[in-house]
């Protein structure tokens, strides 16, 4: 499990962030015995009355159970997991689709852009490695947010009340439903 | 603790006192056998046991023991003196210090340490002298020597040993507690502690001198104004050889043990509450 | 809570020099405390009166309602900022060391976390690189049962794997329910270990308060405070 805390927030709140979604990947499964307080802690590097706080939230939430000599264990109750997961999903999707706004992608554009993504093609020497800094990327999956490298394509600025279809948008419009390599520029 | 600190004190100073010990052992011993045999052969040629020219190498074997010997009781005073500063007011010192342990304990478990030394140094040189004198061929023997002893002082030479043995303690200790003492005023500068201490002990001992010269120069005072003059010539022609001797030996030994207590008093006061390390 | 290590007003001159000026705080049991600040700002000198190797010129230090003397080093774990160990000692003959001397510490436990960070029981202290030495110095102090720990730069000086070792030695090992004071200048390292902090410069108390409070009183991570505090 790999902890990342950072200063700035609140170190229980990252704690529990990190921890819902290691139950929600599987890396603490169902029913699973959970390692000591001191040993959480050792491993994220923290303070161990920040991590007991931060279980004790977890089993707030239902996501935890003590028992007095068998320790700490994840839940055994799949259907809370799933919940758990749907949770952090709309969540992701609520963040996303707020910072594509930020980029003036309003909903029906982030779907259809979405739409053009359904197939992946297969990764060829010219798709940059686009993995980076985007969770469940596959690769061969261009980044959506890297400029083309096709000079002759600019995004404009988009007035953020424009509505249009995948046909208006320019630097879209050429698309087909095969992506093309940005690196050989629109067909 | 003390006993603790006592045995951490002996493992440490052993790793360089025993190796010494055993060299001088084995000096001595070769001397020994070499005297030993020194009248026994001569082979032709003028070599060999017994030749001018074995005297001559035996002399200089023995001449080196003599100076191994000599070596011995000395560096017992040095590394006594040296684990003081290295242990207690160097970088060691910010281990020794936290330890559930009263600076006075401290300075105890060196002292004993270092006296324990320094006996057993001159106990091995006094032996190793003996037997160097007993292997003369047709020296005294051991028993021999011994009844001179007691003839000459007027007690058994057992006793004879003991006393003198004591009386050297309490003088090295007397020694010792003042380097300590010195040390630790050292220690009270920031830089060239070392100079400093060297230093303090010279001032030291001036003050010493000067106590022992005004205080002697006021007792003459004091008999002669009392008139005791005469009394105190009279008590000491009156005295044997062997009253001169205890009454030697109980003054020396009630001077040092004064001496003694200053020093340890001064020198715990110091690391109790001004302690200074590097 | 009761405070384990308790300063009132605490002071400490070397001569023209005033390294700790009117220090007050205190340290509570269960509570990890950083000792924050640049270098000369009075963090050893405070440890030092902790640890009783320095008597106070005014003020008061205590532990546990008591001065420092024989009987509390007895509880306090001390670990100082430079090598303090002989060097002609092995590895077992410190482990036997501090068995003799503490009896809140535990061999086997000393053991155990040697051989975690592959040190020998046979191994020379004076043949040991500085970093393992630091390391042993550590796995002794951290294992005593002490009521105050008292680390001294535990992990300035050394490479950043090797912090990251000693951070996580430091949050196993110390006993659960002692006061844990680290000085340290490496905020960003140690700011998630912290429950309580301490800055201090030129001797004074400048910012003190439970690090979550401050983060959020202030807005930003300790790291940023500090630099903020502490601006050239």
């Amino acid at each position: 499990m790999n902890w990342s805390i950072t200063g700035g927030r609140p170190v229980y709140l990252q704690l529990i962030e990190q921890m819902e979604r290691a139950i929600v990947a599987g890396e603490y499964r169902a029913g699973a015995r959970l390692p000591g307080v001191r040993e959480l802690a050792a491993e994220a590097a923290v303070n161990p009355n920040t991590m007991q706080r931060a279980l004790q939230e977890l089993e707030a939430r239902g996501l935890i159970n003590t028992q007095r000599t068998a320790g700490r264990t994840v839940t055994g109750d799949e259907a809370r997991i799933a919940q758990l997961r749907r949770q952090l999903a709309l969540r992701q999707a609520a963040a996303f689709l707020s910072a594509m706004r930020a980029l003036g992608y309003e909903k029906p554009e982030t779907l259809a852009l979405l739409e053009g993504l359904e197939k992946p093609e297969p990764p060829s020497a010219q798709i940059p490695d686009a993995s980076a800094g985007k969770p469940g990327a596959g690769a061969g999956t261009p980044d959506l947010l890297a400029d083309p490298p096709d000079a002759s394509v600019k995004r404009q600025a988009i007035p953020s009340d424009a509505r249009g279809t995948a046909e208006t948008m320019p630097g879209i419009s050429a698309n087909t439903p095969n992506i093309p390599s940005f690196k050989t520029g629109r067909k | 603790m003390l006993k603790n600190l006592i045995k951490h004190e002996f493992r440490a100073t052993a790793r360089i006192l025993v190796p010494l010990f055993g060299v001088a052992l084995v000096l001595s011993g070769l001397s020994w056998l070499v005297v030993r045999l020194g009248g026994i052969l001569v082979l032709p040629g003028g070599t060999g046991l017994g030749s001018p020219i074995f005297g001559v190498v035996a002399g200089i074997l023995v001449l080196i023991t003599v100076f191994a010997l000599f070596a011995l009781m000395v560096s017992a005073a040095i590394i006594t003196i040296q684990r003081f500063y290295k242990n207690l007011l160097g970088d060691e010192g910010y281990l020794m210090f936290t330890l559930p342990v009263t600076p006075g304990q401290h300075i105890l478990a060196k002292l004993v340490a270092g006296l324990a030394w320094s006996a057993a140094a001159l106990v091995f040189v006094w032996s190793a002298f003996i037997a160097m004198a007993t292997a003369i061929p047709g020296s005294l023997t051991l028993s021999q020597q011994m009844a001179i002893i007691d003839r000459t002082f007027e007690i058994p030479a057992g006793v004879f040993f003991t006393r003198t043995l004591s009386l050297f303690l309490i003088g090295a200790s007397n020694f010792y507690l003042l380097a300590y003492l010195s040390m630790a005023i050292g220690s009270q500068r920031q830089g060239s502690r070392l100079f400093a201490s060297f230093a303090a002990y010279a001032v030291l001992n001036i003050i010493l001198m000067i106590l022992s010269i005004v205080g002697i120069f006021l007792l003459a005072c004091v008999i002669s104004m009392l008139g005791l003059a005469p009394k105190l010539v009279h008590l000491i022609n009156s005295l044997s050889a062997v009253q001169v001797l205890d009454l030697t030996q109980g003054v020396l030994t009630c001077v040092f043990l004064i001496g003694d207590a200053v020093y340890f008093f001064l020198t715990r006061a110091i690391l109790t509450r001004r302690l200074n390390l590097a | 809570m009761q405070a384990v290590l308790n300063c009132q007003s605490l002071t400490k001159s070397f001569g023209a020099k005033t390294a700790l000026d009117h220090f007050t705080a205190q340290f509570c049991g269960g509570r990890i405390t950083g000792l924050l600040g640049p270098n000369g700002s009075g963090k050893t000198t405070l440890i030092k009166l902790a640890a009783g190797l320095l008597t106070p010129t005014d003020g008061a230090v205590s532990i546990g309602g008591r001065a420092p003397d024989a009987h509390t080093k007895a509880h306090v774990a001390y670990l100082p900022d430079r090598m303090s160990l002989p060097g002609s000692l092995q590895v077992r003959e410190a482990i036997e060391f501090f068995s003799d001397f503490y009896a809140d510490f535990s061999a086997e436990k000393a053991s155990a976390l040697l051989s975690e960070l592959h040190i020998q029981p046979g191994d020379r202290i004076s043949a040991m690189s500085k970093g393992t030495r630091e390391k042993l110095q550590l796995a002794l102090v951290m294992s005593r049962a002490a009521e105050l720990y008292l680390l001294d730069e535990p992990i300035g000086g050394v490479d950043p794997a090797a912090r990251d070792r000693i951070l996580d030695t430091i949050i196993r090992n110390y006993r659960e329910d002692a006061a844990l004071v680290i000085s340290t200048h490496l905020i960003g390292d140690i700011e998630p270990v912290l429950d309580d902090v301490v800055m201090i410069q030129n001797g004074k108390p400048v910012l003190t308060g439970s690090a979550e409070e401050l983060r959020e009183t202030h807005g930003k991570s300790m790291d940023a405070l500090f630099r903020e505090v502490f601006k050239c």
